[in-house]
C-alpha cells in the first residue's frame, strides 16, 4: 500500500536512517566533543578522587574521597598562586582593555591615513606563539646582554633585573602579556566600532554634544556587548596562563610568580607527579572559570535589558 | 645573543658517597696497567676488539636494517658528537637513529608521559637518563634491566669508570643504564687575569666579591628556579663539608650549621658578586655572562664547555679560561648522563644494539676527541685526547673529589624542592633558615617513599 501524503513519505525516508537529519550532521561533531573534551574532563573528575601517583612501585589508585582537594585547597602554594593568578588576571585584563579600546578607536577615527599599516603592526605580536613571545622577551630582557637594559643605559637608567629581582618579575610578566594580547582585543574592539550605527553619533553631532560626550554617553554604552565578550575571552586565557610563566620565570624567583595552572603542572608532572592532586587542581580552575563565565554573562544580560 | 647549546646538566644519585674513592681506586689501577705502553697504541687496539666483539651483530649482516630508533635528548654538544657518529651505526647496523632534542629542561616532562604508558606504547626507543632520574624510573617499572643483554653479548664495560654505575647504572642490584658522559661541576675562571682560586670557601666569597667592578663581575651565577640554583648551590653545601642527609638516607642534616652557612654564602655571593639578575639567570644566561667576558668565575659543568667557551663565534674568552675544584673540601656535585631501554620501547634490542655501540670504547673515544666528557677511565691518561683538551686533568681529579645526590626514588621531586626554596631565598621571600627548614620536611617525607 502506497502512501497516500508525498510529504509525509519524505518525512518517514529521512527517519529511515534512524536519528533525523540534522542529528545526523552533528554526530561527527558530537563524537569529537565526546572524546576530546568529555572524556579528559571525567577522567580529570576520577583521577581527583584517587590517590594517583604516577612514579613509585606502588601503582594502585585506591579513592580518596576529596582529601586531593582539601590538601590541595589548604597548601601554602595555593594560596600564593590564587595571589598571583589574580593580580596577574585583574592587572593584564584591565590594562589590555583600556588600551585596546583607546587604540581602536583611534583606529576608526574617519580619515586616518595609513589605517592599514597601523593594523598590520598591531597585529604582529598575536601571529606569534606564546612561546616564542617568551623566548624573545627573554632575550630583549637579558639583564647584561638585552637590547633593553642597553638602550635604556644610553640614557643613563641603571641595570635592571626584571626576571631576576622579585619585585620586577611579576610586573614584567604583565608587561610581555599586554604587549602580545592586547593585539586581539583591538580587533575585537576595532570590528565593534566600524560596525556601529552612524545615526546616534551624527544625531549627537547635531544636538551639539562635544567628542568626549559622544564616547562617554553614545559610543562605550553600544559597545559594551562587545567589550563584555572581550573581557571574558581574556579573563578566562589570564587564569589560565601557563606559558608565559614557564618560559620566563618558572614561577620565580621564588614562587612569586607562580600561577595556579603553573602549580597544577608542577604537581602533576614536573616533581610529586602527583596526578591526583593536579586533576584536583584542574576541577577547582575549571570551576572559578565557569563561575566568572556565568557572572559576566549574568552582567551582559543585565546590560542588555537595561 | 648566542645560546649555548649544551643545555644543563645534573646531577647523580648513590650511595655515591664512594664516587671519590672508587674513582681514585679505579684511576691508580688504570694508569699501573698503561703504565710503559702507548696508552694510545694499547686503546686504538682494545678499541678495535671492542668494536669487532660487542658492536657487530653476530647472527647475520645488518639484522636491524630497516629498524629506527626514536630518541628524546638535550640539546648539547655531547648530543651534536654522537650525532656526527651515527651513519657507522647504521652502515654496521643497519640502525637508523633519530634524535629529538630538546632543552633539558623539557626533557624529564617528555619522558614520563611515554615511560609510564604500557609495554611497547612510548615514542621513544632508548632514553637518555640524568642521574636524578634513575631510581626513580627504575623503581617504577619503567625500565628494562639490561643484564641478560650483557651476559648474552659478553658486553665487556668494565673500560668505563665503575663509580658511574653507581651513580647512574645500578638499581638495587640490577644494570638498568649505561653511563656515557660524566659532568662534574667545579669552577671555570679567567686565567688571563691571573685569577687564583682561594682555598677556603670564606675566602673564595670575599674573592669574588672584591672583583665585582662596575660591569664586569667576581662570578657568574645561575640563581633561577629550579634546576640550576639546585645544582649550583649543591657545590656550595658540599664544599663546606654539608650533605642533604646523614649517611642513613633518612635524617635529613641540610638544615644544619654547615647548610645555613653554605646558603648563606651562596646569598653572599649572589647579590654581591654575581652579575645583575643572577637570581633569575639560568645555566645558559650565566654562561653567556661568562662568554662575553663579563665575569672571573662561573660554578658550572666543567667538562662540557669546551665546545661553547672555544668557540670564536660564541665566545670572547677562548684559551683565557681554565678549571678549578670546589675551595674548601674540594668536593663538587658530580653527575652522569646515561642510556637505558624503557619497557615502552617499540625496539628493544635494537636499542640495545645502540648502547652497545655508543658506549663502545672506539666510539667513546672518537666523542672525546671530539670533545666529550669522557667515560672510560684510560681517556684521562689518553695523550691524544689529552693534548686537545689539556683540562681534563684537572677535571679529573673534580671527579675523583666529587659528589652527588642520595639516590632515593623521588629525586627529581628533591631537586623540585631543593631549587624552589632555594629560590625563596634567594628573593628574599624566606629566611635562608626557614627555607633550609622546609628542605628538611620534605626530604624526610622523601625518605619514607623508597
Amino acid at each position: 500500500m502506497t502512501s497516500p501524503d508525498p510529504a509525509k513519505d519524505r518525512r518517514t525516508r529521512v527517519r529511515v536512517g534512524g536519528l533525523p537529519f540534522r542529528w545526523r550532521m552533528l554526530l561527527p561533531l558530537f563524537v569529537a566533543l565526546m572524546v576530546v573534551d568529555a572524556f579528559p574532563l571525567v577522567y580529570s573528575g576520577i583521577a581527583s578522587l584517587q590517590r594517583f601517583l604516577l612514579s613509585g612501585a606502588d601503582k594502585s589508585r585506591p579513592f580518596i574521597g576529596l582529601d586531593n582537594y582539601v590538601t590541595f585547597l589548604s597548601s601554602d602554594a595555593f594560596v600564593n598562586a590564587a595571589r598571583n593568578t589574580l593580580v596577574l588576571s585583574v592587572s593584564v585584563v584591565t590594562i589590555e582593555t583600556l588600551v585596546a579600546f583607546s587604540l581602536a578607536f583611534l583606529l576608526a577615527l574617519p580619515n586616518l591615513r595609513f589605517r592599514s599599516v597601523y593594523l598590520l603592526i598591531l597585529m604582529m605580536p598575536l601571529l606569534l606563539s606564546p612561546v616564542a613571545v617568551g623566548l624573545l622577551w627573554r632575550l630583549i630582557l637579558h639583564p647584561d646582554l638585552g637590547v633593553l637594559n642597553w638602550v635604556l643605559g644610553l640614557i643613563g637608567i641603571p641595570k635592571l633585573a626584571y626576571l631576576g629581582d622579585v619585585n620586577l618579575a611579576m610586573p614584567t610578566i604583565i608587561a610581555v602579556d599586554i604587549w602580545h594580547e592586547t593585539s586581539i582585543l583591538v580587533l575585537m574592539f576595532y570590528a565593534g566600532l566600524s560596525a556601529l550605527p552612524h545615526e546616534p553619533l551624527e544625531a549627537a553631532k547635531v544636538d551639539g554634544a562635544s567628542g568626549w560626550q559622544s564616547l562617554r554617553h553614545i559610543t562605550v554604552p553600544l559597545m559594551v556587548p562587545i567589550i563584555v565578550v572581550a573581557v571574558l575571552i581574556r579573563v578566562v586565557a589570564a587564569v589560565k596562563t601557563y606559558d608565559l610563566i614557564y618560559i620566563l620565570t618558572r614561577g620565580g624567583p621564588g614562587t612569586s610568580t607562580e600561577t595556579i595552572s603553573y602549580l597544577i603542572w608542577r604537581t602533576g608532572l614536573a616533581g610529586p607527579l602527583d596526578i591526583g592532586q593536579a586533576a584536583a587542581g584542574s576541577i577547582i580552575l575549571l570551576f572559578v572559570i565557569v563561575g566568572l563565565t556565568v557572572l559576566l554573562l549574568r552582567a551582559t544580560d543585565r546590560l542588555a535589558t537595561e | 645573543m648566542n645560546q649555548p647549546s649544551h643545555g644543563r646538566t645534573t646531577r647523580r644519585g648513590g650511595h655515591r658517597r664512594v664516587l671519590g674513592i672508587g674513582l681514585a681506586a679505579v684511576i691508580l689501577v688504570s694508569a699501573c696497567s698503561t703504565g710503559g705502553s702507548s696508552p694510545s697504541a694499547s686503546t686504538a687496539a682494545s678499541a678495535a676488539a671492542s668494536t669487532a666483539a660487542s658492536v657487530v651483530p653476530s647472527t647475520a649482516t645488518k639484522p636491524y636494517a630497516g629498524t629506527t630508533l626514536h630518541m628524546l635528548m638535550e640539546d648539547l654538544t655531547e648530543t651534536h658528537y654522537i650525532a656526527d657518529l651515527l651513519p657507522d651505526l647504521e652502515a654496521k647496523t643497519g640502525i637508523k637513529v633519530e634524535f629529538e632534542q630538546v632543552p633539558y629542561s623539557n626533557m624529564y616532562e617528555k619522558l614520563v608521559p611515554q615511560l609510564s604508558g604500557p609495554e611497547k606504547s612510548g615514542s621513544y626507543d632508548v632514553v637518555a637518563v640524568d642521574y636524578y632520574w634513575p631510581g626513580e624510573f627504575a623503581r617504577s617499572g619503567w625500565m628494562l634491566p639490561l643484564d641478560d643483554w650483557i651476559a648474552r653479548d659478553k658486553t665487556d664495560l668494565s673500560g668505563i669508570v665503575p663509580a658511574f654505575f653507581d651513580v647512574n647504572g645500578r638499581v638495587d642490584g640490577k644494570t638498568y643504564y649505561v653511563p656515557y658522559f660524566p659532568y662534574p661541576m667545579g669552577i671555570v675562571y679567567r686565567k688571563d687575569l691571573n685569577i687564583q682560586i682561594p682555598k677556603t670557601m670564606e675566602e673564595f666569597v670575599t674573592y669574588t666579591k672584591s672583583l665585582k667592578k662596575g660591569d664586569f663581575y667576581g662570578a657568574a651565577m645561575q640563581g633561577a628556579p629550579t634546576d640550576p640554583i639546585a645544582m649550583e648551590w649543591l657545590n656550595f653545601l658540599f664544599a663546606n663539608g654539608g650533605d642533604l642527609y646523614a649517611a642513613d638516607l633518612k635524617t635529613p642534616t641540610v638544615n644544619n650549621e654547615i647548610g645555613l652557612k653554605a646558603l648563606n654564602q651562596y646569598l653572599d655571593m649572589i647579590d654581591n658578586a654575581a652579575q645583575t639578575g643572577a637570581a633569575g639567570a639560568n645555566l645558559d644566561d650565566a654562561s653567556n655572562t661568562f662568554a662575553q667576558g663579563k665575569a672571573a668565575t662561573m660554578v658550572t659543568y666543567v667538562t662540557i664547555f669546551a665546545g661553547f667557551f672555544q668557540d670564536p663565534a660564541s665566545s670572547q674568552v677562548v684559551d683565557k679560561w681554565d678549571v678549578a675544584p670546589m675551595p674548601g673540601t674540594g668536593q663538587g656535585n658530580v653527575g652522569v648522563w646515561s642510556f637505558g631501554v624503557p619497557k615502552s620501547s617499540k625496539n628493544p634490542d635494537a636499542a640495545w644494539e645502540f648502547i652497545k655501540w655508543v658506549t663502545s670504547e672506539d666510539i667513546s673515544r672518537q666523542r672525546s676527541l671530539k670533545g666529550g666528557s669522557p667515560d672510560y677511565t684510560s681517556f684521562y691518561s689518553d695523550p691524544e685526547i689529552l693534548a686537545k683538551f689539556p683540562y681534563l686533568t684537572k677535571a679529573l681529579d673534580i671527579l675523583k673529589a666529587g659528589k652527588g645526590l642520595p639516590l632515593i626514588t623521588k629525586q627529581q621531586d628533591l631537586v623540585a624542592t631543593l631549587g624552589r626554596e632555594l629560590s625563596e631565598a634567594a628573593s628574599k621571600r624566606k629566611a635562608p633558615q626557614a627555607a633550609l627548614d622546609a628542605i628538611a620536611v620534605k626530604l624526610a617525607e622523601l625518605a619514607t617513599q623508597n
